[in-house]
């Protein structure tokens, strides 16, 4: 296992990276972040959807077995559930770090505003990963009948706490660009996206790792290279679509937020991070399933992971860089925004920390369950 | 009970920004934040330009956006329509700064709550003036109770043509502009 041990080292230095940005943020609050009253939303908020909707992700492709009963997909149930809880848990942490003060958080409880789609996300969330680790401790303790109904009803919270995450911007009507009921469907697909990119390097590494993997990738990558495939071909369709009506329609708000993403201050990071990585390498990789090879799927997964990271930072910029038109016939200017250290720092801390926890509970758990 | 509004006539406004500098040694802001704030735009063409100046604020909206998406109801609005933040409340996720169509909150670093004008609550109440409007050499400000009958802004409101900033977003402003 020498590269599991390289993997330790690297992901324990990227959390050390992680831990000094958290640290310069609560130490030095919204200074080291890119954020601005213009662009109060920034990277912060990208990773945590990164990751919330990765958890999701994750899970609806173990309800594969669990809920929907495709045999193909039971031997990655269990993995993508452990790794469906750290992702959220990561996801938190980089929401924790944004938030000026998580420790009022207490009021959502006490003080609960229900037409607030932050307090339902919260909510959904916190519900979903309640049963989520009651799922994993049911597996432990061989209780295959409260695995299948918490299982289910794990599923239904995630669909509605990813749906809610769109929903968290289809609701800001100040911000044309995100508004609208296609967000919760694009946070679902994206998901979906994300859950079977880590699953297939989950996979991938597993199969580098035998004889001492047991991850039965043999069987599961084609399929899942097959599914990511279908995800990349849904979400390039709807950014086609929505971006193509976003500048026919010349709506206020959101032709300016499309402008945005196609020729103005992200265009670069559209065309290449997003469509480049999420989309066209991914689809160049992955549309000739007869020649899926390991090595190509881990780099169609690996490609399209940061391309659906850079697609959530241009998401959430976009709709902001377009400035508001408050006062009628102004000419507007783009708003600045530039992800500072600090920022980086979380974003690779939080991989970090994923890749650390999964070998960990890969060691302790799988491992010796194969051992026994 | 009282209703307050305000009427602005921006034609007026000179751009002094007395009212951006009252507005901070009312709140004992540090120089970086303010609660209001001038829109410059240049209107016309050579050589009939003009330089236009609004004023611009919290619209103290009836059907505030900012209010509605904050999760903990920190953001509430008072009986005399004045919104306000709940400070304790605050967990600071800045989703009403997000919300807000006016760009009218601003982040205050040190208690890291999103800020905006407050009417002067505490002190209209007593019968003063915001001192925004006090301190406004051209009178560009109106202030006052919008169900009395008999206040200057309504008889000035009653009189004039004005109109609000982004009716079509159904936020319903408190503050009217004069027209120009
Ligand atoms: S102007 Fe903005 S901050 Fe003020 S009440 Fe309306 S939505 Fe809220």
């Amino acid at each position: 296992m020498d590269s599991a041990v390289t993997w330790k080292r690297v992901s324990l230095l990227m959390m050390l990276l992680g831990a000094v940005g958290a640290g310069a943020i609560l130490l030095f609050g919204e200074d080291v972040l890119g954020t601005t009253d213009g662009v109060p939303w920034g990277s912060l908020i990208a990773t945590y959807l990164f990751f919330a909707a990765a958890s999701v992700g994750l899970t609806l492709m173990a309800s594969l077995w669990y809920v929907f009963g495709v045999e193909a997909f039971k031997p990655l149930t269990k993995r993508a559930l452990y790794l469906a809880i750290i992702s959220v848990l990561m996801g938190f942490g980089a929401i924790g770090l944004e938030l000026g003060r998580p420790l009022n958080m207490f009021w959502l409880i006490f003080s609960p505003n229900f037409s607030s789609a932050i307090w339902w996300m919260g909510t959904l969330y916190a519900v979903y990963l309640g049963f989520r680790i009651l799922c994993v401790y049911c597996i432990y303790k061989n209780d295959e009948r409260k695995v299948l109904t918490f299982s289910r009803i794990t599923v239904v919270a995630g669909l509605l706490a990813v749906s809610n995450l769109g929903s968290v911007f289809g609701n800001a009507q100040a911000r044309p660009f995100w508004q609208g009921a296609a967000m919760p469907i694009y946070f679902i697909i994206v998901a979906l996206l994300t859950g079977a990119a880590i699953l297939i390097i989950t996979f991938a590494m597993l199969e580098k790792a035998k004889p001492l993997g047991s991850g039965n990738g043999e069987a599961l990558l084609p399929l899942l290279g097959r599914l990511l495939l279908y995800f990349v071909v849904a979400f390039g369709f709807f950014k086609f679509w929505y971006l193509s009506n976003s500048i026919y329609g010349v709506n206020p708000g959101t032709y300016e937020g499309a402008k945005v993403l196609l020729s103005g201050p992200l265009s670069l990071q559209f065309w290449v991070m997003e469509v480049g990585l999420a989309i066209m390498v991914p689809l160049f990789l992955l549309a000739r399933p007869n020649s899926y090879t390991n090595g190509k799927l881990l780099w169609a997964a690996l490609i399209s992971l940061a391309g659906v990271f850079f697609a959530h930072q241009n998401f959430v910029l976009a709709g902001q860089l377009a400035p508001l038109q408050v006062i009628p016939g102004d000419t507007l200017m783009y708003q600045q925004y530039q992800a500072m250290p600090a920022e980086w720092s979380i974003i690779i801390g939080g991989i970090g920390a994923l890749i650390y926890f999964s070998l960990w509970v890969e060691q302790k758990y799988f491992r010796s369950t194969a051992a026994a | 009970m009282a209703k307050y509004g305000m009427l602005i006539d921006a034609g007026r406004c000179t751009g002094c920004g007395a009212c951006r500098i009252a507005c901070q040694m009312q709140w004992q802001l540090p120089p970086e934040i303010a609660y209001n704030r001038l829109e410059h735009r240049e209107k016309g063409t050579y050589p009939k330009v003009k330089w236009e100046i609004t004023p611009v604020q919290c619209q103290h909206c009836d059907n505030p956006p900012c209010l509605h998406v904050c999760p903990t109801g920190a953001t509430y609005k008072r009986s005399d329509g004045i919104v306000l933040i709940d400070h304790k409340k605050c967990i600071g996720c800045k989703y009403c700064m997000v919300a807000c169509p006016y760009g009218a909150r601003t982040l205050d670093h040190e208690k890291m709550v999103p800020e905006k004008c407050r009417f002067c609550a505490d002190y209209v109440v007593q019968g003063q003036q915001p001192p925004c409007v006090s301190t406004c050499m051209n009178e560009v400000r109106v202030f006052g109770d919008l169900e009395d009958p008999n206040s200057k802004i309504n008889k000035l409101l009653a009189t004039g043509s004005v109109y609000q900033l982004l009716p079509e977003r159904g936020t319903q402003p408190r503050i009217y502009y004069v027209k120009r």
